[in-house]
């Protein structure tokens, strides 16, 4: 296992600059993930460590090894394409075993392995067919079983799952995350799927625009987002612009479109700057009858979606929608259309990020 | 950016050297001997000259009425059997496509004794004493308008049906759902869509048509730009009148790029093999006189252009035929006649095998590079080699002859070897190779090469391993129609050949210049056998395939 540094990475593809100065460390046996919309350059970071792309400027290393100028095929990596990229002319087996004779390892040996890994992922009884013969979530583990049974380095995924039905998704996403344990293998995976990032990963790194917005554990940037960007892009979220109106040891009041909100704040904030109220629909509570008490307001129901495990209601306030989830519903009287209801949000649970 | 290489380097380098030296320098040399000091003054004087202004006259006419015919046949050809019903359709297509293989000039021969003085027709309405006198089909410009028109509107059909092909029939019938009539929707919708197909074949076959010397010669006509030109040089009786030739091929030359640059913004070089018989689609069916009416006219058509195969055939196999409407003795000698004159047999083999094989090489070497990497370079190698598609036999055949003569030290020892007939020839017809290969190399996600590389493989043996087991079929096809292509080549081997080098289509075209007329059709029904045989093989090959 080696742990993989990426350090002061630029990539340029004629004038658009797809990676910005971008530095990461993956340990040994880690999972990261890169986390962001397409475009945002986290497929280009796989494939340059993939060394599929030679960077503009910057190094990587495996372990001390700078490997940035080795191509592909000196790099010892697996790499598990979007779309499996399996050889429709070979076999499962032709395409398993193909790495391991490009690295001469004896007949015997390659049996011993093959089989090995073909039971790990359940396709022990695929091996004489063809790609084509084999559904979308077979094929994904075939191309996961090329990619590790050469012990690779280090193991890529690039949006592995993106192809599969959502129910097989999940599914494979847990024994994805499963086996890395297992096998102790540092491991990058790149996704668009904020909740596959959140599950999966040891930490996670949002990616905007060519550059990485924040690395943190799957807790951490959710309950913590560094940015207004991550917030937003890692689950629901509300949002509302505002104006510090003043600080206290550890709270900021801002004035927003709903009114006054009282937020707990390390961060230093200066008296009228800008900044945004951050808060989580699941933390809203809704009252049955006015408040007094800081933070609450009253608004007009103006969506109600049932989504099974929770009810998601959009509330309107002086003309500013927010988000509110009631999960468990079943123990609640719930609100209709157009009905007025009363609201908390607990400053406790308010971040606020300078925008 | 992409993975730098050596592999693709040495690819570059050694394709680059060859599109440099066998069609760039051939090309330039010949064009800067006609713009030399001195050659500019002549070139001037020779095309502002009365005679050759009249020989311009009869070539534009020749040509421009071969394709507006071509088009007023071959485009509601192809529209009537793409959008009808008709029966024996896969059969029609077929045979459609026939014809296109066979150069024109083995049309005239075949031609001569349908509608010859006294060919069948004459004979036969003479003995019915419909006439008294022969009536003259084919001795003039109008026979060889006939000869062209008749053998070169497949070419038109072939091009028009594949850009029907394309169309999605949504796009039709939105135009019908917003209140087109029939007539609407075909000029507002359809024809702009088939445009790109229409204007390809116009091309084809205006630069066909003006430039070929050889349909000219067969039928006696030589009041044309290129029988001129060819004679001039071919004869060489003094060094002025090659350089003649050479002003006269060059000025058609210039007007064939003329055209194509008007045109350029609708051909399309790499269009997905303009040269395949494609597949019916839903049709509709006509019933009543409609219906009749559309059966006959594509059977009459395909009938009259099969005419001159079944002809050769009958004539491959005439012993005496003079003065009667068929022949009345009948022989294989013919047959055995050309098989055991070996000479032009192997020297067909051997230089189609070595040309055929270096398409396969170019073009699926040069596909692979322009796709896969980025280098100026590639822009000039692609170029160069999609330039051989504008680039008419004539031309082709008067640059080598320069470009590699005694004159030149070092080269000549390619121009005075047999070596130059293969190379040549696969610089001509690298084009279908190079088509196909492009269309098939597209459908390979890159991914697939990726993946080996990220397993260990490195570029050349990932292209050997990964790239051509998947892409072997769609590029042997390419390869077999360039093979076809190769076989059929006649107006530019015949400037460059030397006694004892001669393939079947120039014995072909000596036999029938020294009045051997059933021998000639013995080489030309084998060149039908070889090219039906060719394109059965090659349509097997592209059929759908698993990916």
């Amino acid at each position: 296992m080696v742990r993989v540094s990426v350090r002061n990475l630029w990539m340029r593809f004629g004038d658009v600059t797809a990676l910005k100065n971008i530095s990461l460390e993956v340990n040994e046996g880690e999972l990261v993930t890169l986390l962001g919309p397409s475009g945002c350059g986290k497929t280009t970071l796989l494939r340059i460590i993939a060394g599929l792309y030679k960077p503009t400027s910057g190094r990587v290393y495996f372990d001390n090894e700078d490997v940035t100028d080795k191509p592909p095929w000196e790099r010892n990596v697996g790499l598990v394409f979007q779309d499996y990229a399996l050889w429709p002319h070979m076999t499962v087996f032709d395409n398993i075993v193909y790495g391991l004779k490009r690295r001469g390892v004896p007949k015997s040996e390659i049996n011993e392995r093959v089989e090995n890994v073909s039971s790990l992922l359940g396709i022990s009884e695929l091996l004489k067919r063809y790609p084509h013969q084999l559904s979308g979530g077979q094929q994904q583990r075939v191309a996961l079983a090329r990619a590790l049974v050469i012990n690779p380095s280090v193991l890529l995924l690039d949006e592995p799952l993106s192809n599969l039905d959502a129910k097989i998704r999940v599914n494979v996403r847990t024994e994805i995350r499963k086996l890395q344990k297992k096998l102790k293998i540092t491991t990058i995976y790149v996704t668009h799927d904020q909740e596959e990032a959140l599950v999966l990963s040891d930490r996670v790194a949002v990616m905007r625009m060519g550059e990485v917005e924040q690395v943190g554990t799957p807790f951490e940037v959710y309950y913590n987002p560094g940015s207004a960007y991550v917030a937003d892009f890692i689950g629901q979220v509300n949002m509302l612009q505002g104006e510090v109106r003043s600080t206290r040891e550890g709270e900021v009041l801002l004035e927003t479109a709903i009114g006054p909100l009282l937020a707990r704040s390390y961060d230093a904030f200066q008296p009228g700057s800008k900044a945004y109220a951050v808060f989580r629909p699941e933390y809203v509570e809704v009252l049955r009858e006015p408040s007094d008490d800081f933070n609450a307001f009253q608004g007009v129901v103006d969506v109600i979606q049932f989504l099974g495990n929770m009810v998601r209601v959009e509330v309107r306030i002086n003309d500013v929608p927010l988000k509110v989830e009631i999960h468990k519903p079943l123990n609640f009287k719930l609100p209709q259309v157009e009905e007025r209801i009363y609201l908390r949000v607990p400053p406790e649970h308010i971040r606020v990020l300078s925008r | 950016m992409r993975i730098r290489v050596s592999f693709f380097d040495i690819v570059r380098i050694l394709l680059l050297a060859y599109v440099l030296l066998f069609i760039l320098y051939p090309l330039a040399y010949f064009t800067f001997n006609v713009i030399s000091p001195g050659g500019l003054r002549e070139f001037i004087n020779t095309v502002t000259s009365p005679l050759f202004i009249s020989l311009l006259r009869n070539s534009i006419f020749v040509s421009l009425s071969v394709t507006a015919l071509t088009l007023l046949i071959g485009v509601p050809y192809a529209y009537s059997l793409h959008r009808y019903k008709i029966r024996g359709k896969e059969l029609v297509l077929a045979l459609t496509f026939l014809p296109v293989m066979v150069p024109p000039f083995v049309g005239a021969l075949s031609l001569i004794f349908l509608l010859g003085r006294f060919g069948t027709i004459n004979l036969l309405l003479l003995e019915a004493g419909l006439i008294s006198r022969p009536i003259n089909f084919l001795y003039g410009l109008h026979g060889v308008i006939l000869v062209e028109t008749l053998t070169l509107f497949p070419w038109m059909a072939i091009n028009v049906y594949n850009s029907l092909l394309k169309i999605d029939r949504s796009l039709e019938e939105a135009a019908e759902s917003l209140g087109a009539t029939p007539l609407t929707r075909f000029s507002t919708v359809t024809l702009p869509l088939i445009a790109p197909g229409v204007l390809t074949g116009v091309f084809m076959i205006f630069s066909f048509s003006f430039t070929d010397y050889a349909t000219p010669i067969v039928v006696g006509q030589y009041q044309l730009l290129a029988p001129q030109a060819f004679i001039n040089v071919q004869q060489a009786i003094s060094e002025e009148r090659v350089r003649i030739g050479s002003y006269i091929v060059f000025f058609m030359l210039v007007v064939v790029l003329a055209v194509f640059f008007a045109m350029r913004k609708y051909i399309r070089l790499r269009e997905y093999a303009s040269l395949r018989i494609p597949r019916p689609v839903e049709e509709l069916s006509l019933t009543g006189v409609r219906g009749a009416a559309v059966s006959f006219g594509v059977y009459t058509m395909l009938a009259l252009s099969l005419l001159p195969h079944i002809y050769a055939f009958i004539i491959s196999l005439s012993r005496i035929w003079s003065f009667s409407p068929f022949p009345t003795a009948y022989t294989l000698d013919n047959f055995v006649k050309i098989l055991t004159a070996t000479a032009p047999l192997t020297n067909t083999a051997v230089y189609s095998f070595l040309a055929t094989l270096l398409c396969f090489v170019i073009g699926s070497l040069s596909s692979y590079l322009v796709l896969r990497t980025e280098n100026p370079l590639n822009w000039l190698i692609d170029s160069l080699l999609s330039i051989m598609f504008i680039v008419p036999g004539i031309v082709v055949g008067i640059s080598y002859l320069f470009a590699f003569s005694w004159r030149i030290p070092v080269l000549n020892l390619i121009g005075s070897t047999w070596i130059i007939m293969p190379l040549m020839l696969a610089t001509r017809r690298i084009t279908y190779t190079l088509r196909y290969s492009f269309a098939t190399l597209l459908t390979i996600r890159r991914s697939l090469e990726e993946a080996a590389y990220v397993l260990g493989e490195k570029p050349s043996l990932t292209f050997l391993k990964i790239v051509m087991p998947n892409a072997i079929f769609g590029i042997l096809a390419g390869t077999l129609f360039s093979f076809i292509e190769i076989i059929n080549e006649l107006t530019a081997s015949l400037f460059i050949y030397k006694p004892g080098w001669e393939t079947i289509t120039i014995q072909l075209f000596i036999e029938i210049t020294s009045g051997h007329p059933s021998t000639a059709a013995a080489y030309a029904v084998l060149l039908f056998l070889i090219s039906g045989v060719s394109t059965f093989i090659a349509t097997r090959l592209v059929k759908p395939r698993r990916v």
